[in-house]
């Protein structure tokens, strides 16, 4: 019982820190008139953050010990590559998983 | 005859006039828009997030279901926190019993990039009225990746569209962590891995935006500002800085950047024929 209380109060921290992360922007720029260069960002800001992210996923790969990254490598490659072709997010994701989750039990 | 062209070309201006002004002001003329058609886009944009959702939040169900919490623990944090990777990365340090301070601290390092989503997406927001709070809360990197690649088709409330795609992925979260703890007992499959689609999904929306962007600056600044990072602060540590040094680099290069972003390149067939018209005019 005591955990339990304990874990509900460690989901309201995490809410709260969260909720007030996700406001800050909005109470900085929220209340006056935008200045141009927060336009812009907001416009370029995506495309830098959407490869970070992706690397972000990443970071706990090693690539410095076997089997140096490889699965997810390959499975990146591939998503990229069905993306491109399908144009179609859900079974570039779903082929793309399924295969990783293979390789992992299998091959590496 | 004289007559009846005269009033076609008052229809046709007016026509052009009530385009030119629902593209101004979103929201100017209620009937334009058609409900279903904004549903369906709105789920269209979504379905990647909530097939990843539904499947990264079942994983979530399942490890809170191992580690001995209730459905109504899924339940609070997903409606709650909504941060697939603060949540999974709660479990271990909520079994391990860390004190709520070092969880604080825990949950900013970790969600610390979502400082430098709403930039941009305050007017946009807005238009929400009471539901604005709302919108702020339920931004989490999927839903960021979807709005800042929303393109609304013709009879497609903007407003409605945004709240639905946010309402949706929110509730598929929500109903992929309750799924793996009520589930989590029958599926005897291995998941591990499942979370693979996080980053899938990632990598789509990259290959999108590098087919939409007109340029690939803001791509560069991005892997160049991660891989200083990784090196100077280690892959633990380099989401914050790298976020910084990005933005500050894009501010640097802004001139360059607007430039290659607003480049006019004729894209339709009709517009090629229209500047070679001018051209021959001009001559």
């Amino acid at each position: 019982m005591n955990s339990s209380i304990y874990a509900y109060g460690a989901i309201i921290i995490c809410a709260v820190i969260t909720i007030i992360i996700r406001a800050l922007p909005f109470l900085v720029f929220g209340k006056k008139e935008l200045p141009p260069v927060v336009d812009y960002l907001g416009k370029v800001l995506p495309g830098a953050i959407m490869i970070i992210l992706v690397i972000y996923c990443l970071k706990g790969v090693s690539f410095t010990s076997a089997p140096y990254g490889a699965p997810e490598l390959i499975c990146v490659l591939i998503c990229v590559l069905l993306q491109i072709k399908l144009k179609n997010s859900i079974p570039s994701i779903a082929i793309s998983t399924a295969l990783y989750m293979i390789l992992i039990r299998t091959v590496f | 005859m004289e007559v009846s062209k005269e009033v076609k070309e008052n229809i046709k201006t007016k026509n052009l006039k009530e385009i030119k002004d629902l593209k101004e002001k979103p929201g100017i003329d209620k009937r334009a828009y058609s409900m279903s058609r904004t549903f369906l886009y709105a789920f269209g944009q979504s379905s990647p997030i909530i097939f990843s959702y539904i499947v990264v939040g079942f994983a979530f169900g399942i490890m809170m279901q191992e580690a001995g919490y209730t459905p109504l623990h899924v339940l609070f944090a997903g409606m709650f926190i909504y941060s697939g990777s603060l949540q999974i990365a709660m479990v271990p340090l909520m079994v391990a019993g860390t004190s709520l301070p070092v969880m604080a601290f825990a949950a900013f390092i970790i969600n610390s990039r979502y400082m430098f989503y709403g930039i941009g997406y305050t007017e946009r927001f807005k238009r929400q009225g009471l539901l604005y709070p709302y919108m702020i809360f339920a931004f989490p990197d999927e839903v960021y990746c979807v709005f800042s690649s929303t393109a609304y088709p013709t009879g497609v409330d903007p407003d409605k569209c945004d709240l639905l795609t946010a309402l949706m992925c929110h509730l598929s979260w929500i109903s992929g962590g309750l799924l793996g703890v009520f589930l989590g007992d029958a599926v005897s499959f291995d998941m591990s891995g499942i979370d693979f689609a996080a980053t899938c999904l990632f990598v789509c929306i990259c290959v999108n935006q590098w087919r939409e962007y007109k340029s690939h600056i803001p791509v560069y600044i991005g892997v160049i500002a991660a891989a200083l990072c990784i090196i100077i602060f280690g892959t633990e540590n380099f989401m914050l800085p790298a976020l910084s040094l990005s933005l500050v680099l894009l501010v640097i290069m802004r001139k360059r950047t607007e430039e290659a972003m607003t480049e006019t390149e004729p894209e339709t067939g009709f517009d090629k024929v229209k500047d070679s018209f001018m051209e021959e005019r001009n001559e």
